[in-house]
């Protein structure tokens, strides 16, 4: 196994790509008793900084329905320049840009070290970034003060030519200007009523939608360079002489029809112009003025203030890519959107209240998100929600805005919270290159061998609706197409993609022995510049009838864990939870049905590959994970989760579904543990990652030493050092991960403990602690089965002739 | 290293807050600052099965724990080096404090000096009067002692690398500061910012 767990890692580090299987089985019907889908998580823009700069187009396959790019799997004739493409098996003739291709002198995108290779369009210009700040004023002033100060900050992270607005908003809406000399001027809207993208328009005295210098109608060309700021007096290129375009946007003065037309900018403006300015309003925002009665709850009209920004930047900046960053210190309580109303005696609705059918208020406002996001993903702009507050905001009914946008979902208890001010710098977080992380405006693309179909995709996309030939019927995820936009991607985004096998059984195996799949991204990078990214990958095809053994050694079990918790958490968004959790074990013990050696009705034979050990520890903690597990989080906190598992790399997302535990103590170095209640013992300090949290705990002595300061005592530096030694190996993780993490330090009947008690298998609980016997750690008091109890079932079910 | 605790009344559980690192947020620490026995940082990323053959077994480290009562084991240290310590780092603090309160003064004025020679050099005339006003924030809050030694240290790096024209060092400094000390900065970060972006600008030709 240990030559496939190096192809695996090998592939990931070089294209971004995990598949649940890593040989394919060449039929449908045997495809599907694999029980474990054919699937892989891909992460679009992983950070690559070996890859070499092409600057030139990427060659397309010259058939209409294909157009795969060019691509180390293709075949080459070198005499006759021509390629095959690997996919339909066109015949295309290079451009004469390559007549001088050989065997010696290949171009990049042929040489198999790049599988995964990205272009950059020089002749496609794009604006720079756009973000339009959407900022609550019904909080504390301690609130609004640390949130000033975080936005302020933020003008200094911001790229310097990126656009920037302001939107403030309590019981009222206020569009301000930015940049004007003397008074500040801002537009207020109510905040009771819904504003469609032409009353915007029309209030703010903004040019035509779509029509001459208003809208994103100007090709590419008459844009003003990124980088290059309409200096007064100095139109872009392209644009009538004579006209003032600030900031090279589409916009100028006047529009090719001769009519003037206000520009928009006036409300979103380059960061370098209004940075002063906007620091200084930012510092002298209020709170919300209007009186708050007692008993009743301030009036939030977030759904109001989001529908303006969205319809401000869909009227002035049309497909191109923007980020709309909602900061929200409570729940909408008024106008479109309100998830409860101001009356403190009625909290907002909790999982058991959904359940009833008790949330009057729910239906309706997801709808009305789900629109703005509809609008938002049309255009390419991303809505972000940064919500700090001690209660729920309404998380579960905005969340389609940050889900199908790609926007960031970002939960926390206070603007004051390091947690929030450290995760909102992240945002703007650089990578090697000193290039920003983010990208915008993203169009993933699918093609696969005709023996392949595209099922469907579980990431932070929406459909594109393109039904080419490789759409599959069945759909799993977002379906029905092959290409999904990503109007916001970082470097960990990863979208499970789901495949279809469609060869009939019996049919022999495909020509040339491997299936081919290509994915191609292409993207805003934040530099304005637009780019593709292409990766190629095949995997051989097998009989899974003569050959399984093949097939089974290529099994991904981490791969399969994090693509089937991301399949019941979708599920789990509609149907009953136990039901889902029935689906889940059912899959469970086929797989072990088809995969684990055994007699028949003799549990005890049961026996499994070690590429598969692994897999119904990982099902049992998902299992009971807050992803399946809804008691005890709310409404706003499944959210959350979900959302994270659904957008973050295989990695992270299998520390979401079984978390990583380490031991430290005296008899060596720190070493990984069992998830375990056994684990717990007095003279440990255990380093707990849930993703969400970092835990360190202190056993009981550990502990009782601490309390007593030897760490203090130079005879005691070894102690010192070893209480030390969690903190320092967590460090990289609390300085790198994106949101910032829990920081949880507890000891030995701490109550900040539990979180390590609710995660660890309770092998020992209350009830079999006395017969469990001796040194077998803390009892975890519970009544949820164990890991022990719920394999023995898994075996029975599994070798059971009648199952 | 951490560079302050968490808000811990506004948020439970909250992480602590690190200094901000530009391009590479990978929390490498500074090796002054490592104490731990080995310089390597453990990476988390391991997992253990679960033995499907019977129940688990007892941890393979069966230690003897030490009762409860008894101090952790000990490492033994030459007596004389830690009886010297203490004194001689009485007499290097107050030493420093003396020389520090003689080159506050200093260091402003050369700070001061380097800045308004950059307004008049590199900024429209008409924005000098509103920057400079900002500065005065600065200033003020610098001779009030409400300036941190490490917002001086870095402030003095800024004014040292305009005089050199290294902008990038200038603008790394300048974010960093930015955003470790925002509420201390806000009145005159910007001003600082903008005088690094006019001379760079204008000293390479664009």
């Amino acid at each position: 196994m240990a030559t496939f767990q190096e192809y695996i890692q090998q592939n990931e580090d070089r294209d971004g790509v995990r598949f649940s299987w890593n040989v394919w089985p060449s039929s449908r019907l045997e495809a599907t008793r694999l029980v474990v889908n054919l699937a892989c998580l891909y992460t679009p823009l992983k950070e690559k900084p070996d890859l070499p700069a092409i600057t030139y187009d990427p060659v397309m396959c010259t058939r209409g329905n294909c157009k795969a790019i060019l691509n180390p799997l293709c075949q080459v004739d070198y005499r006759g320049k021509l390629w095959l493409c690997n996919f339909c098996f066109q015949r295309n003739p290079f451009p004469p840009q390559y007549a001088g291709i050989s065997e010696l002198n290949t171009p990049a995108e042929l040489h198999p070290q790049f599988s995964t290779i990205e272009y950059t369009l020089t002749r496609s210009q794009t604006l720079p970034p756009i973000f339009l700040l959407v900022v609550d004023t019904c909080v504390d002033e301690d609130e609004l003060m640390t949130l000033k100060e975080s936005l302020q900050m933020s003008l200094s992270l911001l790229p310097p030519n990126a656009l920037i607005g302001l939107i403030t908003f309590g019981k009222m809406v206020q569009v301000h200007e930015l940049g004007c000399d003397g008074i500040a001027k801002s537009y207020v809207f109510r905040g009771t009523k819904d504003f469609s993208a032409k009353q915007v328009q029309d209030m703010l005295g903004l040019g035509k939608v779509g029509g001459a210098g208003g809208g994103g109608n100007i090709p590419p060309g008459q844009m003003g360079q990124p980088g290059m700021p309409g200096m007064p007096g100095q139109p872009g290129p392209g644009m009538p002489p004579g006209s003032v375009g600030p900031m090279g946007g589409p916009m100028g003065a006047r529009g090719p029809g001769g009519q003037s037309v206000l520009p928009p900018s006036r409300f979103l403006q380059p960061v370098h112009k209004c940075d002063m300015y906007l620091t200084d309003l930012l510092g002298e925002l209020q709170r919300d003025p209007w009186p708050v009665p007692q008993g009743k709850r301030p009036l939030r009209s977030t759904g109001s203030a989001l529908s303006i920004a969205v319809g401000l930047l869909e009227c002035t900046f049309p497909n191109t890519g923007a980020r709309v960053m909602l900061f929200a210190g409570g729940a909408c309580s008024q106008g479109p959107g309100m998830v409860l109303n101001d009356d403190l005696k009625q909290p907002i609705r909790s999982h058991h209240d959904i359940d009833k059918d008790n949330a009057k208020f729910m239906k309706k406002a997801m709808k009305h998100y789900e629109a703005l996001a509809s609008r938002a993903c049309t255009n390419g702009h991303a809505i972000d929600i940064y919500a700090c507050a001690l209660d729920q905001t309404g998380l579960l009914e905005m969340k389609s805005c940050c889900n199908t946008t790609g926007g960031h979902l970002v939960m926390g208890d206070s603007f004051g919270s390091s947690l929030f001010k450290q995760t909102f710098q992240r945002v703007f977080a650089k990578d090697a290159r000193n290039e920003y992380k983010m990208a915008f405006n993203a169009l993933m693309e699918v093609k696969t061998s005709r023996e392949l179909k595209v099922c469907g995709t579980i990431g932070p996309c929406i459909s594109m609706n393109v039904k080419g030939p490789n759409v599959s019927e069945t759909e799993l995820g977002i379906g029905g197409t092959s290409q999904w936009k990503f109007c916001a991607l970082g470097t960990n985004t990863t979208p499970a993609v789901f495949f279809e096998v469609v060869n009939q059984h019996g049919a022999p195996i495909p020509q040339g022995g491997r299936g081919h799949i290509q994915f191609i991204t292409q993207y805003q990078h934040s530099s304005g510049q637009k780019r593709v990214r292409v990766t190629t990958i095949a995997r051989n095809w097998a009989d899974a009838v003569t050959n399984l053994p093949n097939i089974t050694a290529g099994f991904d079990q981490e791969a399969a864990a994090v693509l089937m918790a991301r399949l019941a958490a979708f599920r789990a968004d509609s149907d009953e939870g136990p039901d889902v959790l029935r689906w889940l074990d059912r899959m469970l013990i086929r797989l072990c049905q088809k995969f684990g050696g055994y007699s028949k009705d003799d549990p005890n034979s049961f026996n499994i590959a070690e590429n598969f050990s692994l897999y119904p520890q990982f099902m049992f903690h998902l299992r009971r994970s807050q992803f399946l597990q809804v008691f005890n989080n709310s409404p706003d906190e499944t959210t959350f989760y979900r959302h994270m598992l659904n957008r973050e790399d295989l990695t992270q997302a299998l520390i979401m579904v079984q978390p990583i535990l380490y031991s430290y103590s005296f008899h060596g170095p720190p070493e990984p543990v069992l998830l375990d209640s056994s684990s717990i013992q007095p003279d440990r300090i255990l380093l707990m990652d849930t993703f969400f949290q970092i835990v360190i705990y202190h056993g009981e002595t550990i502990a009782q030493w601490r309390a007593a300061g030897y760490q203090n005592l130079p005879e005691y530096e070894n102690f010192k050092q070893l209480l030390q030694a969690p903190v320092d190996d967590a460090q990289d993780i609390l300085t790198s991960r994106f949101p910032m993490p829990r920081y949880i330090d507890t000891e030995h009947g701490g109550s900040q403990a539990r979180f390590l008690l609710s995660k660890v298998n309770p092998s020992q609980t209350h009830n079999n602690m006395f017969t469990y016997g001796g040194d077998g750690g803390a009892p975890v008091l519970t009544d949820d089965v164990s890991l022990q109890v719920f394999m023995e079932h898994l075996k029975k079910l599994a070798v059971s002739s009648t199952a | 290293m951490a560079f302050r605790p968490g808000n811990h009344d506004r948020a439970w559980n909250d992480p602590p807050i690190f200094s901000y690192q530009q391009g590479a947020l990978s929390g490498d620490t500074k090796p002054e600052e490592n104490v731990t026995s080995s310089s390597r940082k453990t990476p988390l990323n391991k997992r253990i099965a679960f033995p499907l053959s019977g129940g688990i077994s007892k941890p393979t480290m069966t230690v003897t724990s030490p009762p409860i009562g008894l101090p952790p084991p000990c490492i033994t240290l030459p007596i004389s080096a830690s009886a010297n310590l203490p004194e001689v780092s009485n007499d290097q603090s107050s030493k420093s404090t003396l020389e520090t309160r003689e080159q506050l003064d200093l260091s402003l004025q050369k700070i001061s000096n380097i800045l308004h020679d950059c307004l008049k050099s590199y900024i429209e005339a008409e924005k000098q009067e509103d920057f400079n006003k900002r500065l005065q924030h600065l200033y003020t809050s610098w001779k009030d002692g409400k300036l941190n030694a490490d917002i001086r240290q870095r402030l003095t790096i800024i004014s040292e690398s305009l005089e050199l024209k290294d902008f990038v060092k200038a603008e790394n400094v300048r974010v960093a500061l930015a955003v470790d000390y925002t509420a201390d900065c806000a009145s005159w970060i910007m001003v600082i910012k903008n005088i690094i972006t006019k001379m760079e600008t204008k000293l390479s030709g664009l």
